[in-house]
Order: C-alpha cells, then sequence, then structure tokens
C-alpha cells in the first residue's frame, strides 16, 4: 500500500473519520474520475459513478483490512461500478450505436476532440462493456495487465486476448470511417 | 503496413479530449459527503414476513417444476443451459483455435444466438487461457 493509502487508513481507525474522507476523496478522486470518464465518456456519467464509488467505498471502510491497497481497492470498486453501469445501458449509447455518441459528444461541451478523436470515440463506443474497459485502461492509460487483473479477476492471457482483439476491431472501425487524407 | 495501419498509435489520439467542468474537482468532497449522508438517512427496505413467505413458496414450486421436467426428459440438452458450461466454451474454443474456422462456421454450427464477441468476452472473463483465444483469433484472421 502507498503511504497515503496507510495515513488515510490510520486516520480512519484512529476515529478521525472526516479527515480520513477528504484525503480518499481528494488523493483518488481525480485518477478515478479518468478512470471511469475513459470508459463511460459523459461527464454526467462518470461524476455519478465516482460518487457510487466512494459511497460504497466509504460504507465498506469498516471491513477494508488493508490487503491490497487502498488505491487498488478503489479502482476495483469503480471498475466494477463502471461495469454495471454499462450492461444496463447496453441499449444506450454503450454497446453499439455510435451515430447516438457522436450527437451526445458534439453537444457536450466537455469535449473538444477532433475528427479523428470522435471517430476513435464511436469505434470504442462499438466494444461489449468489459472489451471496452480493457480497451481504454490500457490505451489511455497503459495500465498494467496484473492491475486490470486485480480490477477484473480475470487472467493476464485473457486480458491480452481481449486487448488484442478489442485493438483490432477499433482500427478496423477507424480506418474505415476516418475523414482524413494519408 | 500503412500510415493508415498505424493511426491509434498516434500521440494526439492517446491524449484524452475530455475536459471537467470549472471546480468540479474541488467540489467534489462536498458533493460525496451529501450523497453519503443521502444515502444513510434512506430508510432500509423491509419485506413483511407475509411476502418473503410467498417468494419462498413461489420459488420452491419453481424448483419443484425444473426438477420434474428434468426428471421427465433427462436426455434432452437445453441450448441456454449449455452456455453457462463453462466446459463447453472451453471445448468449443479448443475446436475453434483447431481448425482454424472462421465466425461464420461458428455461426453456422447452432450458435447462431451468440456474436463472435459475445463469445470472446465470456471466454476472456470465465477464466479461459488467454492462448487458446488468442490463436483463436490468429487463424481467424
Amino acid at each position: 500500500m502507498t503511504d497515503d493509502g496507510q495515513i488515510i487508513i490510520r486516520l480512519f481507525k484512529a476515529g478521525q473519520r472526516e479527515e480520513a474522507f477528504n484525503q480518499i476523496v481528494k488523493n483518488y478522486g481525480e485518477r478515478l474520475y479518468w478512470h471511469i470518464r475513459s470508459i463511460v465518456v459523459v461527464h454526467e456519467d462518470a461524476d455519478d459513478l465516482l460518487q457510487n464509488t466512494f459511497v460504497k467505498a466509504w460504507s465498506g471502510m469498516e471491513r477494508f483490512r488493508g490487503e491490497s491497497g487502498l488505491y487498488t481497492w478503489l479502482y476495483r470498486i469503480a471498475t466494477n461500478e463502471t461495469l454495471t453501469f454499462l450492461s444496463r445501458k447496453k441499449l444506450d449509447l454503450a454497446n453499439g450505436d455510435p451515430e447516438e455518441l457522436s450527437g451526445r459528444l458534439a453537444a457536450d461541451k466537455n469535449f473538444s476532440g477532433d475528427s479523428l478523436q470522435l471517430t476513435l470515440q464511436k469505434a470504442i463506443a462499438t466494444l461489449p462493456p468489459k472489451q471496452r474497459a480493457v480497451f481504454c485502461m490500457r490505451y489511455y492509460d497503459e495500465t498494467p495487465y496484473e492491475q486490470i487483473s486485480k480490477a477484473l479477476g480475470t487472467s493476464v492471457g485473457a486480458l491480452k486476448a481481449s486487448y488484442h482483439h478489442a485493438y483490432g476491431k477499433v482500427l478496423e472501425y477507424v480506418k474505415a470511417n476516418v475523414d482524413i487524407d494519408f | 503496413m500503412t500510415e493508415k495501419d498505424n493511426i491509434l498509435e498516434r500521440p494526439e489520439l492517446k491524449n484524452t479530449p475530455f475536459s471537467v467542468p470549472e471546480g468540479y474537482f474541488e467540489s467534489l468532497p462536498q458533493r460525496v459527503a451529501e450523497r453519503i449522508a443521502a444515502s444513510a438517512s434512506k430508510p432500509a427496505a423491509r419485506r413483511s414476513p407475509l411476502r418473503r413467505w410467498w417468494l419462498a413458496a413461489a420459488a420452491a414450486c419453481l424448483v419443484a417444476v425444473a426438477a420434474t421436467a428434468l426428471w421427465l426428459n433427462p436426455g434432452s440438452t437445453d441450448a441456454s443451459l449449455a452456455l453457462g458450461d463453462n466446459e463447453e466454451y472451453a471445448a468449443m474454443a479448443e475446436w475453434f483455435a483447431a481448425s482454424g474456422a472462421q465466425p461464420s462456421e461458428l455461426e453456422a454450427s447452432g450458435s447462431e444466438t451468440l456474436s463472435q464477441d459475445e463469445i470472446i468476452e465470456y471466454l476472456a472473463y470465465n477464466g479461459l487461457s488467454g492462448e487458446y483465444i488468442y490463436t483463436a483469433l490468429a487463424n481467424a484472421e
């Protein structure tokens, strides 16, 4: 566990809960937010999921034994929340309607990407939820497979295969839909 | 390999095109605290004992019906049951890897309700060795 994590756990166990809470959100909020946002794309969804992550983590703090490290534990909760959300939204943008996503991003003032980045986001939106999560974790953050494995409870070999497959599909989509000259 | 084949490796694509509203992270602790307080003040949903009794009775009836159906027709192999069997999928992946079959062949062999993505996703997240899937993908390509 990092020193930050150990300090926060000590604060919590010493009864300084408000301080522990503030430290958790301050230290890990931004990292977790970008992890979630890269997968769900829309800010409002990412914000909702991030808050749910902290609510769940806080309600489980008493039972947290510190074996996996505080950030790893939070990362796992955030990933599970995100995947559950994507599975529930399968009929929405999460699994297959790149054009709807395109419309939402065009109206999103928190998206500043060019046409190539928009095409990439549309390609990612066609992936099934778990493949999408694996792709985003590797592609944007270069998260080590071992860390993804802990978050998803999946073997490293299976994750490599999943990423390889997702990368191929995203590449094919982008190549077929990109609007720039080579 | 063309420039198009390397398009995903462009550095500008790896930078996030997203931003957050001004002051978002600064106000986050307070908003999370409010949500925690709101969730703590929600009364826990309680089921009446009568409702629980009815649910238990309904579950028992379902189990009895399913057991009777299986007893009356033990030889049937329901596709939906097979879907839950990890060994079936492992065998399918092994066959897929060994034969180099195309996804369309998989569909033609009775798996028409599953896409290639769904099969791969299922295999990947149910502990199957990545080597099988990787080889299968390489063969299919």
